[in-house]
């Protein structure tokens, strides 16, 4: 059973290794890393990152490489979140990202990943080699374990009972028998 | 399937007339194109791309629905091209998918220049929207927007309706609002991945439809394309092209007057599904509901 909480595209290796490795828009495979694997979105993506990295306190190092997600720009936008954290709304300080939010995890998780990783940045680096090189650098740089894992709870909002309601898609709507769609008051 | 209680609004961009009860017209399919990835060096693949730009529209024709181009442009210095090329392949309305603010404002003040935006779909006004954008969208109006309803705080339904009519802590005035003077507004309901409210995004659909009586779509296919499990199954090639095609039909059933379906190059595949659901709900709405459907749809030409 994987050690990650939040699903994702990521693979896993050596759960020991203090070093992540976000790939952005590449597929790439790491001898010694603990998980690597691509992220494409300034919001969501970047929440399963933190959450699955702050899980394995043997991380303790994040490289995030290869070609930067055009439009997203969610690799810089992962750098603005270590150094600046988030906002009251939850929006990332600085961030270049078009909807750079961290919505689904509680600011302590946030604060923990600022805490535990340090961030090697080598966005546009596209040579696996050269990623792999650095992976063995920072592993010869381990400063140990952070302590306990961190598992962040993903919040979720407790969907509208539907029972004693007419209403067959949705509250907000009404279907009739006949296939009607109207709208209805929602208190 | 079903019929809405609300008047539904139809928009006209050029020839296409999209909106209404469903089954009245034929689904508005987009197609991508300049997208990420679609080849190394798309300067030197322009012949390719409009050969794809061609296909779609003959496929549309043969099948009696309707069609648009959607264009990618990332980065300012990919403007001048990217429109000189594509207004000359396209006739009429082109939609441009321009996901950086800065980068829309430029576009909106080229197309202003070149007295092009009577044939802009701005896609899209979403919560990155800036003050800047929304005082340059008031000089220069383009004909039609997409107003994306992505809610990062709230991803239901319910959320993102807030999010266009107003009542989202992070835009209290709501996208609606933000769209000004624009005439024609489409509605994306913003489709997440799997897990992270991608049935939310399909139920949206009814819901924008009873509630605002726009015309409403969606990209189902980004759905597919962020499906961590597909990326395992060894089989992802062949079975890609059914899945993106298979994922467009709930949002048609569900009343969608537009799908962007993804990859421009995969029409000849995906529209012949969109035009099947179109035939059955077209049925439907004529034989339960006595709607007049549209002499071209593929209900009155297939």
């Amino acid at each position: 059973m994987s050690m990650y909480p939040w699903s994702g595209d990521y693979k896993e290796g050596d759960a020991e290794s203090p070093v992540a490795v976000v790939t952005l828009s590449e597929r790439y495979s790491f001898k010694n890393a603990a998980i690597w694997g691509p992220m494409k979105t300034e919001n969501l993506g970047i929440e399963k990152v933190v959450a699955n990295v702050i899980s394995n306190p043997h991380i303790r190092f994040l490289v995030i490489c290869g070609k930067e997600i055009r439009g997203h720009r969610s690799g810089k936008t992962l750098i603005c979140l270590v150094e600046n954290g988030i906002d009251d709304n939850g929006r990332i300080i600085e961030a270049p990202g078009a909807v750079p939010y961290i919505e689904n995890l509680d600011k302590g998780a946030v604060d923990r990943f600022r805490e535990q990783i340090e961030v090697e940045d080598m966005i546009g680096v596209s040579n696996e080699e050269e990623v792999q090189k650095m992976v063995n650098q920072l592993i010869e740089k381990d400063p140990g374990s952070f302590g306990e894992p961190y598992i962040a709870i993903k919040f979720k909002e407790q969907a509208t009972s539907m029972q004693g309601s007419t209403a067959a898609l949705h509250a907000s709507i009404e279907l009739s028998p006949w296939g009607d769609i109207s709208s209805m008051e929602v208190d | 399937m079903l019929t809405f209680a609300k008047e539904q609004k139809v928009n006209k961009l050029g020839d296409i007339e999209v909106g209404g009860q469903p089954g009245e017209r034929a689904t508005l399919a987009v197609g991508s194109t300049f997208y990420e990835g679609q080849f190394p060096d798309p300067k030197k693949s322009l012949e390719k791309i409009e050969g794809s730009i061609y296909l779609q529209q003959e496929t549309a024709d043969e099948l009696a629905i309707q069609t648009l181009v959607d264009v990618f442009i990332y980065d300012e210095e990919e403007i001048h091209w990217k429109v000189d090329f594509v207004l000359e392949a396209v006739d009429g309305v082109i939609s441009f998918d321009v996901p950086e603010s800065e980068v829309r404002i430029k576009l909106l003040e080229h197309m202003e220049q070149i007295g092009a935006l009577d044939r802009t779909l701005y896609n899209s006004i979403n919560l990155g929207v800036t003050d800047d954008e929304l005082e340059t969208l008031e000089r220069c109006t383009p004909e039609a927007a997409v107003i994306l309803a992505y809610d990062p705080q709230d991803n239901s339904a319910q959320g993102r309706l807030n999010m266009i009519k107003g009542g989202s802590k992070l835009m209290p005035d709501g996208l609606l609002a933000a769209s000004g003077s624009i005439e024609n507004i489409l509605l994306d309901t913003a489709v997440t991945p799997f897990g992270e409210g991608a049935s939310e995004a399909l139920r949206a659909v009814p819901v924008f439809k009873s509630e605002f009586g726009l015309p409403t779509g969606c990209a189902m296919h980004n759905a597919v394309e962020s499906w961590g499990w597909l990326n395992g199954y060894e089989d992802k090639e062949k079975v890609s092209p059914i899945l993106d095609a298979s994922v467009d039909v709930p949002p048609i059933i569900f009343g969608a007057d537009f799908i962007y379906y993804g990859p421009i190059e995969n029409a000849r595949q995906q529209l012949p599904v969109v035009a099947m659901i179109d035939r059955l709900v077209g049925e439907g709405a004529e034989t339960y509901f006595g709607v007049e459907v549209a002499e071209k749809h593929p209900f009155n030409q297939l």
